[in-house]
């Protein structure tokens, strides 16, 4: 079965690098999904797997072929990479129905007619599109629309399945149930999914495996919680969680191989880390996911900033100092403005940064 | 309300300068072309009376008329034809990209802007029977004989004059083709890639789609301009030889300027007019027709 293999994969637009030197393993019926920034090179990563677009330089493997290597010369055509694509604009041929849409890539194929009959019923079937059938896409709505377009692209029981943004079209409503049942789909259809996307919710959601991006660079490729909770530099935890990790400056100096003595928000602390702790302590950033700071009690003193209630939970901004704290509060409160707050921080997953290079240097609790 | 009837007011004195010279070059000579048309005014004669319909019965039992009208046909088609295929052709080339096409973008409306009758005359020139270049070298390849001469049958003299005018006519063609080929969304065309279509099948599912519209709008536009085109035929043949390439814009010109009978000349144009009206409205009712049919299935 496919497992596709990127090997320093590298796309250069004249002189500006899109991907650079890429190392990338994605498992046969994985959920990969491609995160990131705009311009980070998400969408080049996918088409270049796809084949529509042309690496500079490098190797890519899906199952047992080669589809490109640029020192052999090899480039399969897209078409002959048996491989499904779902676009961002879904791409529905606008003249032809549901039925002949679904239809038209299986005649290519020079399927029997009877078994393209078949097939298009089972995918209208699973995706709940038969009343459609005659209709044209310019008829359908959006919801509608996307619907026909992972059929159309499932149809030929592609081995994966490439999506490029396939629910920003989509109202937030729509794009919730379309994302639960793209995860039933990948269940049922037993393929691989490579999906692209900027929306680190849905990435987190989706994904058995996020490859995060940025600047043409792999920042960190691992299973969503891996990434939420063990993030390998600013970058990578700055960019997945809502609301973001709160990062305050700090002073540090060692105590031993797992302990630091780390002077923040005022205060001398310990933090404690079950692993060596390797790397230069002095300048830090300290991580804290909202969730871990604790309003109401504890040896920090802030003051309301700003409270963001949304119903299940509120977020709430609170003044220490110079530095500004976001804490995540389950349920709905409504803290007045300006209100004292004393807040401590609880959690065994706090992660320090090494402040000049980014990178995580330890995972910890502070005491 | 009472701003709103001010407002008017304001609004039709702003168009009133181009009210006047659209009633004054356009209104009412069509008005007096119909007027005419029931007259037998001549420059010939002192005087003209109300004949009724009688131009128009003269005119309609006039071989020579009808004569025009089926070498009009063959003068439209051919070129509409002609600068339809070759546009399309030219654009999906352009479309494709190759060495230097991006030149040619920028050249390719040459022939369209250069008047036509510049068109007619250098073409003239080219297909001169003892010095133009496309005869010399026709001649030189053996390909026609040494007394060859384009403008000496009628089948001859009007494809020379259709070469010239599809020349002049399918940069337009090219060149709004080739617009809305740059419009398709990039998607559609690799959506088309991953699913393995031939470059025909491509073109034909994919590509020809999105430029429908625009091609029968180009080919109306090219139906009414070549129906009433005069200018390069009367620069090349002047009708001749032996009235062999006299479409009826040309018969038109020489019934009202060269014999000075205004009334037949104006008759004959409304019989222009109703001919094309006739087959514009077929053309549509066809397409209506057809389209009713293919969402009917």
């Amino acid at each position: 079965m496919p497992r596709i293999v990127l090997e320093h994969v590298t796309k250069c637009f004249d002189k500006f690098v899109a991907v650079d030197d890429l190392n990338l393993v994605i498992e046969d019926r994985d959920f990969i999904t491609l995160l990131g920034p705009s311009g980070c090179g998400k969408t080049t990563t996918l088409r270049m797997i796809a084949g529509l677009e042309t690496p500079t330089k490098g190797r890519i493997t899906i199952g047992d072929t080669v589809v490109f290597d640029s020192e052999e010369g090899i480039d399969i055509s897209p078409a002959k990479r048996d491989i499904g694509f779902l676009f961002q604009n879904y791409a529905l041929w606008p003249h032809m129905t549901v039925y002949d849409n679904i239809a038209f890539g299986l005649e290519n194929l020079k399927w029997p007619k009877k078994k393209i009959e078949e097939r298009v019923k089972e995918m209208m079937a699973m995706l709940k599109i038969e009343q459609f059938e005659k209709r044209f896409p310019s008829e359908l709505s959006g919801g509608q629309q996307q619907r026909v377009a992972i059929a159309r692209t499932l149809a030929p029981k592609p081995r994966v399945l490439f999506m490029d943004e396939p629910l920003s079209n989509l109202d937030a409503k729509l794009r919730l149930e379309m994302r639960s049942e793209l995860k039933r789909l990948h269940v049922d259809t037993d393929s691989t999914f490579v999906y692209v996307t900027h929306d680190q919710l849905e990435a987190m959601a989706l994904a058995t495996k996020i490859c995060l991006m940025n600047k043409a660079v792999l920042q960190q490729y691992d299973p969503p919680l891996v990434v939420y909770n063990k993030p390998v530099n600013l970058f990578v935890a700055d960019f997945v969680g809502n609301p973001t990790m709160n990062f305050i400056n700090a002073t540090g100096e060692r105590k031993g191989f797992n302990d630091v003595f780390v002077h923040m928000l005022g205060k001398d602390l310990v933090f404690h880390s079950s692993e060596t702790i390797d790397g230069d302590v002095s300048d830090l950033v300290i991580g804290i996911r909202p969730e871990f700071v604790k309003l109401g009690e504890g040896n920090f003193n802030g003051v309301v900033y700003t409270t963001l209630p949304s119903g299940m939970e509120t977020t709430v901004k609170v003044k220490h100092g110079e530095d500004m704290v976001t804490s995540v509060v389950f349920g709905s409160v409504d803290f007045s403005h300006s209100l004292d707050m004393p807040f401590s921080i609880v959690s065994d997953n706090i992660i320090m940064f090494e402040k000049a290079s980014g990178k995580r240097i330890a995972i910890g609790s502070l005491s | 309300m009472a701003l709103g009837r001010k407002n008017n007011a304001a609004g039709y004195i702003l168009i009133l300068p181009a009210l006047i010279m659209l009633a004054v070059f356009v209104i009412y000579p069509m008005f007096m072309n119909i007027v005419m048309s029931f007259r037998n005014y001549s420059l010939l004669r002192v005087g003209d009376q109300n004949i009724g319909l009688q131009n128009y019965q003269d005119l309609i039992s006039d071989s020579r008329v009808w004569a025009a009208v089926s070498r009009t046909f063959v003068w439209t088609i051919a070129n509409v034809i002609g600068a339809l295929l070759i546009g399309m052709g030219s654009a999906l080339l352009l479309f494709a990209g190759f060495k230097g096409s991006g030149i040619i973008k920028s050249m390719i409306l040459i022939p369209w802007v250069l008047p036509s009758v510049i068109t007619g005359y250098i073409w003239s020139l080219m297909l001169q029977e003892d010095a133009g270049i496309i005869t010399y070298i026709l001649k030189s390849l053996g390909i026609v004989a040494h007394d060859f001469s384009w403008f000496r049958t009628g089948p001859l003299s009007m494809s020379a004059a259709i070469m010239a005018n599809m020349w002049r006519a399918f940069p337009f063609f090219s060149l709004m083709i080739f617009a809305k080929l740059s419009s398709v969304p990039q998607d559609y065309i690799e959506a088309s890639e991953l699913e393995g279509v031939s470059p025909w099948q491509r073109f034909r599912y994919v590509l020809f789609p999105f430029i429908k519209p625009t091609v029968t709008i180009c080919t109306y536009l090219c139906f009414i301009w070549s129906f009433n085109a005069y200018d390069i035929l009367k620069v090349m043949t002047n009708g001749g030889p032996a009235e062999l390439t006299t479409t009826m814009s040309i018969m038109v010109q020489r019934e009202a300027f060269q014999f000075y009978e205004i009334s037949r000349a104006s008759a004959m144009s409304i019989i222009m007019f109703f001919i094309m009206l006739a087959v514009l409205l077929l053309a549509k009712v066809l397409l209506a027709a057809k389209r009713r049919l293919s969402n009917g299935r």
